[in-house]
């Protein structure tokens, strides 16, 4: 069966560029550009896979895996894509159990990598 | 007599307690009081500058009496003498009174004045006995008066001092404030601006990448060239963003040190194969002995951007077609890294100022190539992390040696 893949990401070209990729290794490929839409299109949807940005429009990274949390929603695989490379933000990430961390510019090869074994274990 | 004298000491008393009095008229009013005591007679007290000796222009200068003429060559004879005290009869014709008494005022052997009493009248024991009396005492109020003059004094510039010393260190305090302020501004910005910066180079990076993998089809020789040269430029910049983010990292004490088990030789494969790209560009080769075995305590991250910085330096200041090397060995639990060029090297005088901020060598050379002059700062701070020594050797035209030395370091 097809992987679902979910991206929240707010840069339009960044969007692009996860997307394109994504598709390209055939897996179905959902957009949000937003933090309180990523928490709807999740609620609703059963994704296997969310590629989360940190820095959103209207609810940030972190505290959507928060309110995902306390509402007990069942949350996927993340994989956080941040270009944020402050230490505090990857231990933020450990914190809540998140060992994926990216930093922007990523290695497309690498994050292609990642994604699929992180989907293998699955 | 008894009279006399404790009347004389109240009179001092309220003057020296009359805080309005000042300096002068503190002596002024002494004689005028004793003017009081002693009637139908004449009074002055004269003071000396440095106890030594009184000159006539210190006398004038110094002498309160308004009717009293003295005889100068009287005043000094005594002066001069060891009395501490001295009565004078003279013929009327030659000074206004006939009958003088002189003292000196003085504590211990310091003399520091003369206190002369004029009259016609004839000195009685009560008078001398009750002025050599007065002038002892006189002697006293006035060395009390003055120190405590000159404790005022000193007690006011001693409180002003240290107002202006409490000013200063708030002042100081205040900038200092500032200052710790503007760093964690900068360092914000600089976060700030990192950030920023990587989201538009992660499209940049990312669709040349996806070019090059030609997974959406082939790319002509040119179009292949410009990708890579897209790459290499992107990859440049984002090690100057790096490196921006480091010393702002490094500056506010937050950088992380998180060591793990690691293979060095793996480590040096893995930042040859991110720099492969530059040094093949130049037709650099680059040596080292992949199979070199050793484990080492290290952050893989930190570890990584050592060699990446140094290898990076090697590659840029190595010219077409030369050679780098990098040597491993290991004493003990001792690990040693050098990386050797055949570059155009740096000159003696450079050696110590290179690992400080900002610092471009070879300005001539340099001026072409972009860097934030940051680079050797940042990586003497990560290797200071591993409880490593850096030092250089080099020669300007034939090349520099960069050398790592971790002592302890080895599992």
């Amino acid at each position: 069966m097809t992987k679902k893949i979910l991206i929240v990401e707010d840069n339009e070209l960044n969007m692009k560029l996860f997307y394109d990729i994504l598709t390209y290794q055939k897996y179905n490929v959902e957009k949000s550009y937003d933090g309180l839409d990523a928490y709807n299109k999740i609620k609703e949807n059963n994704y296997d896979l969310i590629i989360l940005d940190i820095q959103l429009p209207k609810l940030d990274g972190f505290s959507l895996i928060e309110k995902l949390k306390k509402e007990n929603i069942p949350t996927p695989s993340i994989i956080i894509v941040s270009a944020c490379a402050m230490d505090t933000d990857k231990q933020k990430a450990k914190e809540h159990n998140i060992t994926d961390y990216l930093t922007k510019p990523i290695d497309i090869n690498n994050f292609v990598r990642i994604i699929k074994q992180k989907l293998e274990k699955l | 007599m008894e009279n006399l004298l404790s009347e004389s000491l109240n009179l001092i008393d309220d003057i020296i307690n009359d805080t309005q009095v000042k300096n002068l008229n503190f002596y002024q009013s002494v004689l005028k009081m004793m003017s009081s005591l002693y009637k139908d007679s004449s009074l002055g007290i004269f003071f000396c500058e440095n106890s030594s000796l009184i000159t006539k222009k210190a006398i004038n200068n110094n002498s309160f009496i308004e009717n009293y003429s003295p005889n100068v060559d009287l005043f000094f004879n005594f002066f001069n003498s060891k009395n501490k005290y001295q009565e004078i009869k003279t013929k009327k014709d030659n000074l206004l009174y006939s009958n003088t008494l002189f003292s000196k005022l003085a504590i211990k052997e310091s003399v520091f004045g003369i206190i002369v009493l004029s009259s016609d009248k004839i000195m009685t024991p009560e008078i001398k006995t009750s002025f050599l009396a007065l002038s002892q005492i006189i002697s006293y109020k006035i060395k009390d008066y003055e120190l405590n003059e000159v404790f005022k004094i000193q007690l006011k510039a001693l409180q002003e001092a240290m107002t202006e010393k409490q000013e200063a260190y708030e002042i100081i305090k205040k900038q200092h404030k500032k200052l710790q302020e503007l760093d964690k501004t900068k360092n914000l910005f600089l976060a700030n601006i990192s950030h920023e910066l990587r989201t538009p180079l992660n499209a940049i990076i990312g669709f040349s990448q996806a070019l090059d993998s030609k997974i959406f089809g082939d790319l002509n020789e040119k179009q292949a060239e410009y990708i890579k040269d897209i790459q290499i430029s992107s990859l440049h910049l984002l090690g100057m963003i790096n490196e921006i983010l480091d010393i702002s990292k490094l500056e506010a004490h937050a950088m992380k040190f998180s060591p793990i088990e690691l293979n060095p030789s793996q480590t040096i494969q893995e930042v040859v194969n991110i720099l492969e790209p530059l040094y093949e560009n130049k037709n650099i080769t680059v040596k080292f002995n992949p199979n070199f075995e050793c484990k080492i305590k290290a952050d893989y991250q930190k570890f990584q951007q050592i060699l990446y910085n140094l290898l990076s330096n090697a590659i840029k200041f190595t010219k077409e077609k030369g050679e780098i090397e990098i040597i491993q060995s290991k004493k003990d639990k001792n690990y040693t890294l050098k990386i050797k060029d055949n570059g155009i090297g740096i000159d003696k005088k450079f050696h110590n100022k290179i690992f400080k901020k900002f610092v471009h060598i070879n300005n001539v050379y340099s001026k072409n190539q972009n860097s934030t002059g940051l680079g050797l700062t940042i990586t003497k701070e990560l290797v200071k992390l591993h409880k490593g020594k850096i030092s250089l050797e080099s020669e300007v035209n034939k090349g520099t040696t960069f050398i790592l030395e971790f002592k302890n370091i080895i599992l």
